[in-house]
């Protein structure tokens, strides 16, 4: 009892000291962070007129006309009818959320087998998928729009998941590797004493106890994907096209309408701003490797 | 419970022989101590037993039967870890009966078995905490509840007090004995700290450079040491030594004018092959009596410090170049500078081969 009396005074002094530097940078760092968001938010509300309005408007009427506009064609795009909007956000959903779900799948087995198993060429091919992930883009686009076209998978949501498994498997089996690391393999011997097999060690024990690392990663690759713009735009063109390429079109196409622009944002933003307040903690564990712990 | 018996056991890491040849055998109900510094294979042998490591040669009978190349879920054996390896998800009942539900045992029996472990144990209040949470004596309790729950035939413990402190360390050493001693289990135990395998074991076997360099009774090690090496280690503050030159009875100390002359018959015939050559005398701090008046056979020498030690002090002399311990109590007053008299006593004092360390007479 005496010593949480004692740590709580020095957090008190401590905050009494600092809260006004505290306050001074919270405001500046969210001004950075939230107030783009809050300003993407609020154009998404405003008619033409209040969106180039010089002062900016805070108060205004609000319409949800742009958020309609995304998924039902206007009088200028040619009459009644549903735009792509829809089909472009399902497809996003499913690529990322498959895309996702296999690399970390294959990430959290293969993770495991680099962190507890010796095997030929263990470290060369460590490298060779996390190499994956330094290429950029533009380097590998050409091969792979050529293989999908030869294949059969181009603007396919198979090819898509395909790509985002492979783009993400060498992070997921990199975040896994690290949080398998950081546990002792006593726990795997104690589990060998205590009479259980290998397989149901790996299940029993050693997944409870990564089940951070498997949000973590999945926060990662889900929010990769979700994100991705390069391989999307130039391997989709219609029926598995995803949102980003989806809004960057759309930036073209019918002049600058910003408040559309700005409702589409916010829509993206949207999954990426749920996942995140959920595995919040869990995302940061995955950025240090394990290393502050597992709990 | 079983006898577990090693024959020649060696494990080879490449080029390191980790164990070279450890043969023991253990009766059923005993605690066997393996001591040692690190990295001289104790950790190794224990690892064998449990099957967590394959023995390169030899082998390992539980009984009669011979189990080196079962697995470990087939040996039943119970191990308690160095950091106790409880599994941080689990709750106390989780993990105790983690073992019990390996081999599908009925619930009613597994009512039974965590009753009866919680007694022993004293479990009562925690079988729903987080075994993560708990402190450390908690944590170690538990970690031997699912280590013996399950009646294995042997109770293997790595270090199981090395993460305690040390009050608390000498507390859960007296337990730990106890319990051994009411559960009767069959009872290996690793550590590298000699006062635990002194207070714990039924038989130290003390290994170094992965061969057992002596086996016995605490009684028998201590006192009758089968190498320098042991009798310095053994003991809170080790045994002293001197080199000595022995000469028909006389033991001249090196790198010093004193000589002591023995008066033990049975040293005489033991040493004749040693006439005129180099031997170690070897002698327990306690064993040395200190007088301020010149005594037949004593030795005068400077006081280089006092440490006093509670109920005793420990004495430092140098002795040629070497720092020479003796245990004391307080009747007589001592100042560092001033030279007492050294009397040995004849029946405690040990001799060793110079070249080899191995003993002459203990």
């Amino acid at each position: 009892m005496n010593n949480n009396t004692y740590y709580e005074s020095i957090i008190e002094r401590k905050s009494r000291l600092s809260v006004i530097t505290r306050i001074i940078i919270l405001g500046l760092f969210l001004s950075f962070t939230v107030f783009p968001l809050f300003w993407l938010f609020l154009s998404s509300l405003k008619d033409r007129l209040d969106i180039f309005a010089f002062p900016p408007r805070f108060l205004f009427n609000p319409t949800v006309e742009n958020y309609r506009g995304l998924f039902v064609k206007t009088f200028l795009e040619g009459g009644a009818g549903q735009t792509d909007f829809a089909l472009c956000l399902a497809n996003s959903f499913i690529t990322a959320g498959l895309g996702t779900f296999f690399a970390v799948v294959l990430g959290v087995m293969a993770g495991y087998a680099c962190s507890r198993f010796h095997f030929f060429g263990k470290n060369d091919y460590l490298f060779f998928t996390l190499s994956t992930r330094m290429l950029p883009p533009v380097a590998v686009i050409i091969p792979i729009y050529i293989m999908f076209s030869r294949l059969g998978l181009q603007d396919t949501r198979v090819g898509m998941i395909l790509l985002y498994t492979m783009a993400n498997l060498g992070l997921a089996i990199w975040i896994m590797k690290g949080f398998y690391d950081s546990i002792p393999t006593q726990y795997e011997e104690a589990g060998l004493v205590d009479g259980y097999t290998r397989w149901q060690i790996f299940w029993k024990i050693i997944i409870p106890s990564v089940r951070g690392g498997i949000a973590a990663t999945m926060g990662f690759c889900f929010i990769f994907a979700w994100n991705e713009f390069t391989f999307a735009s130039i391997v989709t063109t219609r029926y598995a096209k995803t949102l980003p390429p989806r809004i960057a079109a759309a930036l073209g196409a019918a002049g600058l309408d910003w408040g559309q622009v700005a409702a589409a944002g916010f829509i993206l933003i949207i999954p990426v701003l749920v996942l995140f307040i959920f595995i919040r903690n869990y995302l940061l564990m995955g950025m240090t490797f394990g290393v502050l712990g597992r709990r | 419970m079983a006898r577990v018996r090693l024959e020649s056991l060696k494990k080879h890491y490449g080029s390191v022989r980790a164990i070279d040849g450890v043969s023991i055998n253990i009766e059923s109900g005993q605690l066997v101590v393996l001591l040692g510094p690190s990295g001289c294979g104790k950790t190794t042998t224990l690892r064998c037993i449990a099957g967590l490591e394959q023995p390169t040669m030899g082998k390992i009978y539980f009984d009669d039967r011979e189990v080196t190349h079962l697995s470990p879920s087939e040996r039943n054996v119970g191990m308690v870890f160095q950091f106790y390896a409880l599994y941080p998800h689990m709750n106390v009942y989780e993990n105790i009966t983690f073992p019990l539900r390996a081999c599908r045992v009925p619930r009613k029996a597994i009512e039974t078995k965590v009753k009866e472990v919680v007694q022993i144990f004293q479990l009562g209040g925690l079988l729903r905490y987080k075994a993560s949470i708990l402190p450390p004596g908690d944590q170690q309790r538990v970690a031997l509840a699912r280590a013996v729950i399950r009646d294995p035939n042997v109770l293997l413990l790595d270090e199981p007090l090395s993460a305690l402190d040390e009050k608390f360390r000498e507390e859960m050493r007296s337990e730990l004995g106890k319990l051994q001693k009411r559960i009767g289990i069959t009872t290996i135990y690793v550590t590298h700290d000699q006062r635990e395998a002194m207070a714990l074991g039924d038989v130290i076997v003390v290994m170094k450079d992965g061969v057992i360099v002596q086996m016995g009774s605490p009684e028998e090690l201590y006192e009758h040491p089968q190498s320098v090496f042991v009798g310095n280690f053994l003991g809170t503050p080790g045994m002293n030594f001197v080199e000595c030159l022995y000469d028909n009875g006389l033991l001249f100390l090196e790198g010093t004018e004193h000589r002591l002359s023995l008066k033990r018959s049975d040293l005489f015939a033991k040493l004749s092959s040693y006439q005129g050559k180099e031997v170690i005398l070897g002698i327990r701090p306690e064993y040395v009596s200190l007088f301020e008046k010149s005594f037949e056979n004593g030795l005068s020498i400077a006081i280089l410090a006092i440490e006093p030690a509670g109920r005793y002090r420990l004495v430092d002399f140098l002795i040629g170049e070497r720092v020479f311990r003796v245990r004391t109590d307080w009747s007589l007053p001592l100042i560092v500078g001033h030279k007492v008299y050294l009397y040995f006593s004849e029946d405690h004092i040990c001799l060793f081969d110079r070249s080899s360390g191995e003993a002459i007479v203990t």
